[in-house]
């Protein structure tokens, strides 16, 4: 494996971060995250802002913008900064984008990073023209060759960077996903983590779009989950489109989502971070709401110091 | 279950509904892919669903805000037209990104390639010049170079000097006022997009224009400092403009801004 500094991380060894507290989806310019910096103890960068594309030849390039990343750099200055990525298509079974690693890479070297995170999917597929690139993540079939492909990719991810690697549970619309054995989404999130030594982020908006849409209890699932594992949550809110809850962060938090947060941190000892995530084209997402979230996000950690606290961590 | 085979069609079927080009190939396809009976049916079952509707819909959208975000001025040239253009531009050419310039980028030259509309072509490769610029020079240090004997000149690659059927004030401001873009007086005009462009754009000259035309490849200067069909006034204003640039070893450094 090339670039990253490694450090032996075997399958099982999870090593919970710090706790950091409360954070925001980091934005260059929004003035939601401008107005809201002294509310936040992290941000969530996504690396994918920072470069431009170029797709020729066959080969996808991520191209750095100089005066993104300055701009970053500026803006992150003293604040811990997260990353939470959708371009690594971790769940392609063809390959993942080795052009995103390298980008990883980069951030890595200039903002160490506590923790990074991918949605728990696919984005580019094989096709007659050459790779497709199907413009959402579409969920993996929850069956044990799924499992073998992401196994090893996410341990090898914590590898590289010596932090904690974290799979996010996805929405998505389509019924009937495959299965085996009665493999539900919980089940196969919690054999991940055992097999690969990764955590999980766990998008709480997410689980309830999924259990409004398909019919199932977000606490029953919740249940069942491995919250020891969980490092980090979002939560957010969206819109109703044809009949579905759809995950597009223009909204404030809904209650049910709240009801679901705060059932969560009494018993995730490891959880590091709740952070807000928010549309740049949201335009009820002012900055005065915005911090709203934040506030009410910040009562609830405030309220569950969490393992590490008891024990005098930071 | 072939995980691979079976991503390709699931991907192929979402992104052959949103681009609006229809399924039926894809479905053809089912039989030849080495995939379960199980895992065909479950495909075509899909396909029929709400959800895969809204599945389909959505990389639709975004591609849209892409287009609207990143390509302002040229959906605005194409007037009534835009949705139409549109529509053609995501059956015509699959979802290859996320990201919001590629796909501008890739809108742009879709349009500078395919329509016949009055005016628009010089619009669309106008923005997209802008675009590729601002990527590729985002800073301009102002060095001015002189020619030495035997040096060659080259292209910045990034810069273009777009020919203009009108004059482009007038077009431009006729795109961004919405008035009517057939009234406008004929005529040869052409713009320059360079790093050294205060704004990085501005009506070229016809010397200028003629003295970018004929620097195609690397290019050697005469003895006078000019080329061919191009004053040496119209050559050191495209080097100072960093329009133009001498080739590996080529002049002398003597200024900077």
């Amino acid at each position: 494996m090339a670039g990253g500094t490694e450090k032996t991380c075997l399958p099982g060894d999870f090593v919970p971060p710090r706790r950091l507290g409360v954070g925001l989806t980091y934005i260059p310019g929004a003035p939601a995250v401008e107005a809201c910096r002294g509310a936040v103890d992290f941000l969530e960068l996504s690396p994918d802002i920072l470069c431009h594309e170029h797709v020729g030849g066959g080969a996808r390039r991520l191209i750095p913008q100089p005066a993104r990343l300055e701009q970053a750099l500026r803006d992150t200055e003293g604040v811990p900064v997260v990353v939470h990525g959708l371009g690594l298509s971790i769940g392609s079974a063809h390959g993942w984008n080795p052009a995103y690693l390298e980008l990883l890479d980069a951030v890595h070297a200039l903002r160490p990073f506590p923790w990074h995170s991918e949605h728990l999917g696919f984005l580019t597929v094989e096709a007659p023209g050459g790779e497709l690139n199907v413009g959402t993540p579409l969920p993996m079939p929850l069956t044990e060759e799924a499992l073998s492909l992401l196994v090893p990719r996410g341990a090898a991810l914590a590898r590289r960077y010596g932090v904690p690697f974290l799979l996010e549970n996805l929405t998505w619309y389509l019924p009937g996903l495959p299965t085996e054995g009665g493999r539900d989404e919980v089940a196969f999130l919690n054999d991940f983590v055992e097999r690969s030594g990764c955590g999980l982020l766990l998008d709480l908006y997410n689980l309830h779009c999924n259990a409004v849409n398909h019919g199932f209890d977000a606490f029953e699932a919740l249940g069942r989950l491995r919250l020891d594992r969980v490092v980090q949550v979002h939560v957010a809110g969206g819109d109703t489109h044809d009949g579905f809850l759809m995950d597009v962060h223009s909204d404030v938090v809904p209650e049910p989502v709240w009801e679901l947060l705060e059932w969560v941190m009494p018993r995730a000892p490891h959880l590091a971070g709740i952070s807000y995530e928010l549309l740049e084209e949201a335009p009820r997402l002012t900055p005065d709401v915005v911090l709203r979230q934040l506030e009410r996000a910040r009562a609830l950690w405030r309220l569950h110091p969490g393992e590490g606290a008891l024990h005098g961590a930071a | 279950m072939a995980l691979r085979d079976w991503q390709s069609a699931l991907g192929q079927l979402v992104e052959a509904r949103s681009s609006g080009r229809g399924l039926g190939p894809v479905l053809a396809s089912l039989e030849e892919r080495p995939l379960t009976d199980e895992e065909r049916r479950g495909l075509r079952e899909v396909v029929g669903t709400r959800g895969f509707s809204l599945t389909a819909e959505v990389p639709r959208w975004w591609r849209h805000l892409r287009v609207q975000r990143s390509a302002r001025l040229t959906l605005m040239a194409l007037r009534g037209d835009a949705d139409a253009v549109l529509s053609d531009y995501l059956r015509a050419v699959p979802c290859f990104t996320l990201f919001f310039i590629a796909e501008g980028l890739s809108f742009l030259e879709y349009v500078a390639r395919t329509v016949t509309r009055p005016h628009v072509r010089p619009v669309a490769e106008l923005e997209r010049a802008l675009w590729t610029l601002k990527l590729a020079a985002p800073a301009w240090d102002g060095t001015v170079r002189e020619p030495e004997p035997g040096a060659v000149l080259e292209r910045h690659p990034a810069a273009a000097c777009i020919p203009f059927k009108t004059s482009p004030q007038a077009l431009l401001g006729a795109v961004l006022s919405g008035a009517p873009l057939a009234e406008l007086e004929p005529g040869p005009h052409a713009v320059l997009v360079a790093p050294g462009v205060p704004g990085l754009w501005r009506p070229a000259e016809p010397e200028e224009a003629r003295a970018f035309e004929a620097c195609d490849g690397v290019t050697p200067l005469d003895t006078t400092g000019a080329l061919a069909g191009a004053p040496v006034d119209a050559v050191r204003a495209l080097l100072s403009m960093g329009a133009l640039r001498f080739g590996a070893g080529g002049g002398q450094a003597v200024a900077a801004r």
